[in-house]
């Protein structure tokens, strides 16, 4: 790695190679320095008014009902209360539902970020016929309205017997995630450098060997984003789960929480508490990943 | 660009080849089963009147679709299209940029990428909210009287705040504020993945030659990912068109309507209506009209491709 | 750095897969030897009701030793959208708790997805315990009307629509003493305004904001009577929205909307905004439902009252949600002992003791006075036949549209007269499509 390479995390290496660059001249260091502060701090502030209706969320997580009914949801709580989410827990199977939503997800993120990197090697490096048209359809896969593939969908699960199994769901979005996914690969295998598959053409690499030893590791960020994203969609999904996982059994975090809105009343910090419950997961996930988002190979493998 | 060289291939021929269709197998199938089966079956609901359920299917030929050409309420909806289009496409992805690149070409830099992935953490937390409760705490913050919002601007000297969510003049951009909030974190996170690609050392150059960051941002890290930008930018555009549940739960379309868009139309007769045939002739007008964009877009961003290849 | 290999992503997918077999074996039925019997409802677990059912659960599993019972609890919205797919598919419920109304219930019942309950309804005698207007939406008939035809549900439950208000406020307006007659009760609002306090805690937000359209109906309701309600509500003969007490309610509506007596904005709020700003003392009454009872008592930090519209000739309300046999439910015998498990003293005084507005309890039991004299006020109305139900039910994506109206008059932008031109127009084409089957 060159001594310039920027941004990846390497814990083993020191960062002072990047403050050599720095040693020209005092006051345009001192200038530099000023600047960078205002840049975070104005970073900082944007991601505070990002963040400022999810305080709102945690706020009024740790409330009481009653506190919450007295002063309206902006007052800071007056007993710092646990009441929500005991309340949650005794309504809702929380941890069975979890267990769902993590192998739902999971089994969708791995698969799909496969088949999407498999597909897109295909139609962006493999330049199969037609796939021009082929990538149009993958496409097509996301513009679909939901309502519009639950009939069918519905009665195929029924056909298929696997309705009411985690399976059911894990195909499908599988295959609609899959679709985004491919897309996006195949959008970005233009970016891998024709010199390093023709070398590895040359060495007699075959087409599965290219997959694995040279495009995989380069979309490495991209199959990342993709892990991330395929998780977090996954999970968050509500619809089509709902109609083929009838069984409480089968219900996934976002259902259960569901089941907090009646028709004309909701116990709203209940169904704050339960939110956040609903949200810690995909967020250690996500910051599970982020580490391995910020790592991967720059382009100075090529040398 | 082409990749698979005649000439390498003959001489690798003794390595066995999977041929690409292999690889296509899974996705294809998959694709098959759950999409393009499905959205014919929908196409075919659409030439019916139908209740759902065990309720009769009574033919209607092409009637949903001539019915549906003359709805004006449908088609004036998709004008709120062109403000989701902003609020999603727009403003989130020239944001995206600038924030993506800043995190991970200065900030990363100045103060190491934990401060930067910090950040991106922040910015994606939106996305990662079931979209249920985002509209819960957003109605909150737009209260007319009380909202935090109003609260603030009162608080900052402004007289009389506007009904955010109430005022069917306003209503929309308050719901466009909400999208950009919800969206910023999808660009940020994919370019902030692109920008890993790009060679440090065209930074450098630049750098020796006096560009200054404006100049290498717009010079090397726009060009340079390119791909990823197209891609936001034609999904994004997907989902301006298609969106729906931030509505539901902000609005419900209201007030009085003004923020009313297409798939809310294909929601109320799949669901509230029960007029199964003529929400599956809305679904398909929908995909119709995003396909027809989408591929304009597909098409363009095969040619800058191409073009690429090419220079 | 080798987390990301292709081994790691098949190593982490094998053991997913293990893992969700394990979790996909979590289906319910128990062994061979035991039947299976499955309830679907969606009540909060916390409301009087569900703790009803609760009770019920247990008796029916001491008669039932053999069964193996599982109590599902979904949601109102999930169910509302999947019933139709839930019921028509091959692992349905053996009873389920269904939405009244055409738009819900009608439509299962036409559609044959539910089973006529008339025979167990004799058989037990449940038109006792569900009487006069509670059994008008037990009913549907084979196009899905409401109001007649065969028994499809049974209701445990009743509800109805009453002014919270906070004796604290009322007070310091000067008002001695609760309003008994419409004039008194114009004369409290214009006392509150002049305190300074909003009269009544509205909403008008298209989605969740049901508040103006409940005052808007219960000043209808004030001035109407059986027949003009059951015209409306039933379909039966055509409605003439430009007459009384349509004209009179309305445009008694829209004055009070100028007078400032609902407050102002009201099109970005809904009804949970609206209750809380009640329970926060921003406003003096608040127009909800006996859902709130049980809330206002257990956060209520100021001393409140309750009462129907004063000098209203009928009162908003109607019966709860119903229990529904599948017609491809495997045991109907038992479901009908299910519902007759609910309908039975023991579940309906348990309910009534929690403030629930059971329909078959003996509201003298009741230990507490406030719950008491709450219930006995419901079993008033529903002795006197005033009950009008809510004025969403009679055609599909009424809802929506009479919401987009209370925004619109909340918000100056349209007269009464205005209005009811519209809901002419659209109840009269609702009515043709209905009719039409």
């Amino acid at each position: 790695m060159s001594a310039t390479s920027l941004s990846t995390v390497d814990p083993v290496s020191p960062v002072p190679p990047v403050a050599a660059q720095r040693a020209t001249g005092r006051s345009r260091r001192r200038h530099r320095s000023r600047l960078r502060w205002v840049v975070l701090v104005a970073a900082a502030l944007f991601a505070l008014l990002v963040l400022a209706p999810v305080l709102l969320l945690v706020l009024n997580a740790f409330k009481t009902g009653g506190d919450y009914s007295a002063h309206g949801p902006l007052a800071l709580p007056t007993t710092f209360s646990l009441d929500s989410f005991a309340q949650y827990l005794q309504i809702v199977d929380y941890p069975h539902a979890l267990w769902n939503s993590v192998v739902i997800s999971t089994l969708v993120a791995v698969l799909g970020a496969t088949f999407s990197l498999v597909s897109a090697y295909a139609i962006g490096i493999g330049r199969v016929r037609g796939s021009g048209v082929l990538l149009a359809l993958f496409l097509l896969a996301t513009m679909l309205p939901q309502e519009s593939l639950i009939y069918p969908l519905f009665y195929g699960a029924q056909a298929t017997g696997t309705f009411n199994t985690v399976w059911s769901v894990v195909i499908v979005f599988t295959v609609l995630q899959g679709a985004f996914g491919t897309y996006l690969l195949a959008s970005v295998t233009s970016t891998v450098p024709k010199e390093l598959l023709e070398a590895a053409a040359l060495d007699g690499a075959g087409r599965w060997r290219i997959l694995t030893s040279v495009v995989f590791p380069i979309l490495r960020p991209t199959l990342s984003v993709l892990v991330v994203f395929f998780f977090i969609w996954t999970w968050n999904e509500f619809y089509i789960p709902l109609v083929l996982l009838s069984d409480q059994s089968a219900q996934t975090v976002p259902i259960a929480l569901a089941t907090l809105q009646g028709q004309n009343s909701i116990n709203v910090t209940v169904l704050n508490a339960g939110s956040l419950l609903s949200l810690l997961p995909t967020l250690v996930f996500f910051l599970i990943f982020q580490r391995t988002l910020s790592r991967g190979v720059t382009a100075g493998s090529v040398k | 660009m082409t990749v698979s060289l005649p000439g390498v291939a003959s001489r690798a021929r003794p390595v066995r080849q999977h041929s690409y269709w292999w690889y296509l197998l899974p996705m294809a199938a998959g694709l098959l089963l759950i999409v393009l089966l499905p959205f014919a079956m929908n196409v075919y609901y659409s030439l019916f009147q139908w209740k759902g359920g065990l309720a009769p299917m009574r033919w209607y030929g092409l009637g949903n679709y001539t019915d549906l050409l003359a709805d004006q309420q449908f088609w004036s909806a998709f004008k709120n299209s062109v403000f989701m289009i902003i609020a999603l496409v727009v403003i989130p992805t020239l944001i995206g940029l600038v924030l993506a690149a800043v995190l991970f070409d200065y900030l990363g830099r100045e103060f190491g990428s934990r401060v930067a992935a910090v950040l991106r953490a922040t910015y994606y937390l939106p996305q990662i909210l079931p979209i249920a409760v985002a509209g819960f705490i957003w109605s909150w913050v737009l209260a007319a009287d009380g909202g935090l919002m109003n609260s603030v601007l009162g608080a900052a000297g402004v007289q009389s705040p506007p009904d955010w969510l109430g005022d069917p003049g306003i209503a929309i951009y308050a719901v466009m504020l909400v999208l950009v909030w919800l969206q910023i974190g999808y660009p940020v996170v994919i370019f902030m993945a692109a920008l890993q690609r790009v060679d440090p050392e065209l930074y450098e150059a630049a750098a020796l030659d006096g560009a200054g960051w404006w100049r290498r941002f717009g010079a090397i890290t726009i060009p340079q990912i390119r791909p990823e930008v197209f891609v936001v930018v034609i999904t994004a555009t997907v989902g301006a068109l298609k969106v729906f549940a931030p509505i539901l739960i902000l609005t419900g379309g209201g007030p009085e309507g003004s923020t009313v868009v297409p798939s809310y139309y294909s929601y109320r007769n799949f669901f509230e209506l029960s007029k199964v045939g003529y929400g599956s002739a809305i679904a398909t007008m929908m995909s119709a009209v995003i396909f027809v964009i989408a591929i304009a877009m597909l098409f363009v961003q095969r040619r800058a491709d191409r073009a690429e290849v090419g220079r | 750095m080798n987390t990301l290999t292709r081994r790691g992503f098949l190593g982490v997918a094998a053991a997913a897969a293990v893992a969700s077999g394990l979790a996909g074996c979590g289906s319910p039925g128990g062994g061979p030897s035991s039947k299976a019997f499955k309830i679907v409802q969606y009540e909060d677990k916390t409301s009087a009701q569900s703790q009803g059912w609760q009770l019920a659960l247990e008796l029916f599993k001491q008669k039932h030793p053999e069964l193996d019972v599982t109590f599902e609890t979904t949601s109102f919205d999930a169910f509302r959208k999947n019933a139709k797919l839930v019921l028509g598919g091959s692992s349905v419920p053996d009873v389920v708790e269904f939405n009244k109304g055409n738009a819900d219930g009608g439509q299962l019942a036409s559609q044959g997805l539910l089973d006529p309950l008339d025979d167990a309804v004799t058989k037990y005698g449940w038109a006792d315990k569900v009487t006069g207007s509670m059994q008008a939406f037990a009913k549907y008939s084979a196009t899905g009307e409401a109001g007649s035809g065969s028994w499809y549900g049974v209701p445990n439950i009743g509800e109805y629509v009453m002014f919270y208000y906070n004796k604290a406020l009322f007070k310091k307006a000067g008002i001695a003493a609760e309003p008994t007659t419409m004039d008194e009760f114009v004369e409290a609002m214009d006392k509150l305004k002049a305190a300074g306090v909003t009269p009544v805690s509205s909403s008008a937000a298209t989605s969740q904001g049901f508040n103006q359209m409940w005052v808007w109906y219960s000043l209808v309701s004030a001035y109407a009577d059986r027949t003009s309600i059951d015209d409306f509500m039933f379909l039966r003969n055509p409605v003439d929205f430009s007459s009384d007490p349509w004209k009179r309610g309305t445009d008694m509506f829209q004055d009070w909307i100028s007078k400032g007596y609902l407050g102002t904005k009201l099109g970005g709020l809904s009804y949970e905004q609206a209750i809380v700003n009640f329970l926060s003392q921003k406003t003096g009454m608040l127009i909800w439902n006996n859902g709130s009872f049980a809330r206002t008592r257990a956060d209520a930090t100021f001393d409140w009252g309750y009462f129907t519209l004063p000098g209203a000739q009928m009162t908003m309300g109607s019966s709860g949600h119903l229990w529904g046999v599948p017609t491809k439910s495997a045991n109907k015998d038992l479901a009908y002992e299910w519902i007759e498990t609910t309908l039975s003293p023991e579940v309906q005084n348990k309910i009534g003791e929690l403030g629930g507005l059971p329909l078959a309890g003996d509201t003298t039991k009741i230990t507490d006075k406030v719950t008491q004299q709450f219930t006995a006020r419901f079993d008033e109305l529903v002795k006197a036949d005033t009950l009008t139900f809510y004025p969403d039910y009679p055609v599909p994506g009424f809802l929506d549209f009479i919401q987009s109206n209370m925004g619109a008059m909340s918000n100056g932008t349209e007269t009464a007269a205005q209005y009811l031109s519209k809901l002419q127009s659209f109840y009269d084409d609702g009515r043709k499509t209905v009719k039409q089957g």
